[in-house]
């Protein structure tokens, strides 16, 4: 083994051009580029977004086109199970347990072989299938009357509350904790007091309560936000407040604020289904998930069908907006990198 | 060198005091007076705790003084209210260096446009050509590519982002500012670098300096005058030979005796 | 070996007067009545060990 002798002879300068020394090795990509590749890695949000997308497209066209009108009721063709024309899908082959026997409810009820319901009809012959698609259109339209609330009122007033701090925090805060404390219950329950039951009271009842969690985390991460050294520079240039909460404090929020509306929208969800089920939500006969849920449940024992296919759908919705968020809150803010 | 003894920032008995009156009160600074000469830099040192990065933030009025006058150029600046008319053109005048290179730019925001802030403010741009133009020069002013203006700050290192940040305060054309420990969360070969750049752009464009620091041989290689803080209080106050090599305050020698010497011989037999 | 001097702050809470006196032109130090004296004969050692 030679032994070296390190000399500081040994040692030359590198020469690098001065336009390599400033070199940047990275490509040039935004911050929302960026969290978006990561999403697209992610299986589960990927899926669960293409099924939101799929829901969002299909209860907009069914405003347009849908296989029956879902409030007419055919009493003659009451109870029908599911069947899709005359095809041998298992479940949809259009038989029942009657008596305990396998029996094909449509040719006992008479009905013309022509006429079929994909996931079958109500106890007053209404088809399902076309109510499940305006349930979910209700659901949809009120998850989004959701989010524009948390978009409008919780951050503007995360935002206030969180810039100015001092007394203006404190009330602001002491006003979120009073409304905070009501249960969403009784909220509704007194909303109908002044608005007959429907979707103009629900939606009230959530614009009144449903942004308190956004207005929160906003007051939460502005208040760090604030103390950042790129918020002090801004000041000291000279820029108002409004321009630094539109430059500075929104942008930085984005993450924070995208990912609490989709959790906001399956606890939407849930409250009007809730809330039709127990009676005091949408009305009959106009179709909720939460009215189906509650007219299935009373032939549950024998005609499964009713109650299965609207609770399939609810879950679905739910459990895609609730994997999503995971999804992009891992993308927004990734704490290990693969 | 102070050749000139206009003064242009004046300090009198400020006094910075933050939740008054509660348990929680802290008093950052007590009674604090000095004057900074134009075309002087004033190293301003101390350790954590001593109050002098409030200094820094209270004359550029981050914080409202407790108490105490701020002149600048013999305006009074300690009362201006935020928004006030006199309060934006006070914003012009005086700029801030931060510390945090990995704080102290917006993640969200291109180069270009974090530089350009001041511009859009104050309305010192006339068209988006003109705007470019600027934030061009003040790239290549502080040793980086123009190509960069369209790139986001987690694409740079520490020293490139203090660099981009010391274009960002010189884009609207200040006649003082404050460097609040600017290369402290640097590497120390790239400390050098910005140090010296600092001073180049002082001789380019006859600024005048606050420069606040916690390294005393760092502080006295940029300094004119020196003045030390300890507790919310100035101890001594001189030129940057005096306090280095003729140092009286107690604490003052103290803080001297910490400095290591970088050759290991000469540190084990001092 | 290299001294290195610790300051001792219970020296500020004897609850002497104090501002910033200027011991030699352009040096100020914080100091009391009682202490400045002993700040100028530092002062003076100084210029002594500088004339060697």
């Amino acid at each position: 083994m030679a032994d070296y002798k390190i000399t500081a002879d040994s040692f030359k300068p590198a020469h690098i051009a001065k336009e390599q020394q400033e070199k940047l090795g990275t490509d040039n990509m935004t911050f929302m580029q960026d969290a978006l590749r990561r999403l697209r890695h992610n299986k589960m949000a990927m899926i669960s977004l293409w099924i939101i997308i799929a829901f969002i497209v299909i209860s907009v066209l069914s405003i347009w086109i849908s296989p029956s009108n879902p409030n007419t009721q055919h009493l003659k063709w009451n109870n029908l199970p599911p069947k899709i024309a005359n095809w041998s899908i298992p479940g949809f082959r259009g038989y029942g347990v009657s008596a305990g026997e396998k029996v094909n409810v449509y040719a006992q009820n008479n009905v013309p072989k022509n006429v079929w319901f994909v996931l079958g009809t109500d106890s007053l012959g209404r088809d399902i299938f076309s109510r499940i698609l305006v349930g979910t259109r209700v659901s949809l339209f009120i998850a989004f009357m959701a989010t524009l609330f948390d978009l409008t009122i919780g951050v503007v007033y995360g935002l206030i509350s969180g810039w100015k701090g001092g007394m203006v925090d404190t009330v602001l805060q002491r006003i979120i904790e009073i409304i905070s404390s009501i249960p969403n219950l009784v909220v509704a329950i007194l909303m109908l007091l002044v608005f007959k039951p429907g979707l103009t009271s629900i939606i009230i009842a959530i614009g009144f309560t449903g942004w308190v969690t956004m207005a929160r985390l906003v007051r939460a991460q502005t208040l760090q936000i604030k103390d950042q050294e790129y918020v002090l520079a801004a000041r000291t240039l000279g820029e108002s407040s409004v321009k630094i909460a539109m430059k500075h404090l929104i942008p930085n929020l984005s993450s924070t604020i995208i990912i609490q509306t989709m959790f906001t929208i399956p606890t939407a969800i849930f409250f009007e289904a809730f809330l039709s089920y127990i009676g005091i939500g949408i009305p009959s006969p106009t179709a909720s998930l939460g009215t189906l849920l509650s007219d299935g449940q009373k032939n549950f024992r024998f005609l499964p069908y009713q109650m299965v296919y609207p609770a399939i759908v609810i879950s679905v919705l739910m459990i895609s907006f609730n994997l999503l968020a995971d999804g992009l809150r891992d993308a927004f803010d990734p704490r290990t990198t693969r | 060198m102070a050749e000139e003894r206009e003064k242009l920032v004046q300090v009198r008995h400020l006094v910075q005091t933050f939740n008054p009156g509660k348990k929680s009160e802290v008093r950052a600074i007590q009674d604090v007076s000095f004057d900074i000469y134009r075309g002087e830099t004033l190293g301003l040192v101390g350790e954590s705790g001593s109050g002098k990065t409030t200094t820094g933030r209270a004359i550029i009025r981050l914080y409202k003084p407790t108490s105490g006058e701020i002149l600048f150029d013999g305006n009074d600046i300690a009362g201006l209210h935020n928004g006030s008319k006199q309060m934006k053109e006070f914003r012009r005048e005086m700029q801030m260096i931060f510390q945090d290179p990995y704080a102290s730019l917006n993640p969200r925001m291109k180069v270009k446009d974090i530089i350009a802030e001041g511009i859009d403010i104050h309305h010192l741009a006339k068209d988006d050509a003109d705007r470019d133009a600027q934030v061009a020069n003040l790239l290549q002013l502080v040793g980086l590519n123009p190509d960069h203006a369209t790139r986001y700050p987690h694409e740079f290192s520490g020293g490139q982002r203090q660099r981009i940040g010391i274009a960002r305060a010189l884009a609207v054309q200040p006649q003082f500012i404050i460097a609040d420990e600017p290369i402290s969360a640097l590497d120390v070969s790239i400390q050098a670098q910005v140090v010296n750049l600092l001073k180049n752009i002082q001789e380019q464009r006859n600024l005048t300096y606050l420069f606040i620091a916690h390294d005393l041989s760092m502080v006295k290689y940029i300094s004119d005058r020196i003045a030390v803080m300890h507790y919310g209080r100035i101890v001594e106050l001189s030129t940057a030979d005096e306090v280095y090599n003729h140092p009286l305050h107690p604490y003052t020698q103290s803080l001297l005796s910490a400095i290591p010497i970088p050759d290991p011989e000469k540190q084990k037999n001092a | 070996m290299r001294e290195r001097i610790y300051y001792d702050a219970s020296a500020e809470n004897d609850g002497a007067e104090r501002s910033m006196v200027e011991i030699t032109p352009g040096h100020f130090v914080f100091a009391s009545e009682d202490e400045i004296q002993g700040y100028k004969d530092q002062a003076a050692k100084y210029a002594e060990a500088e004339q060697k």
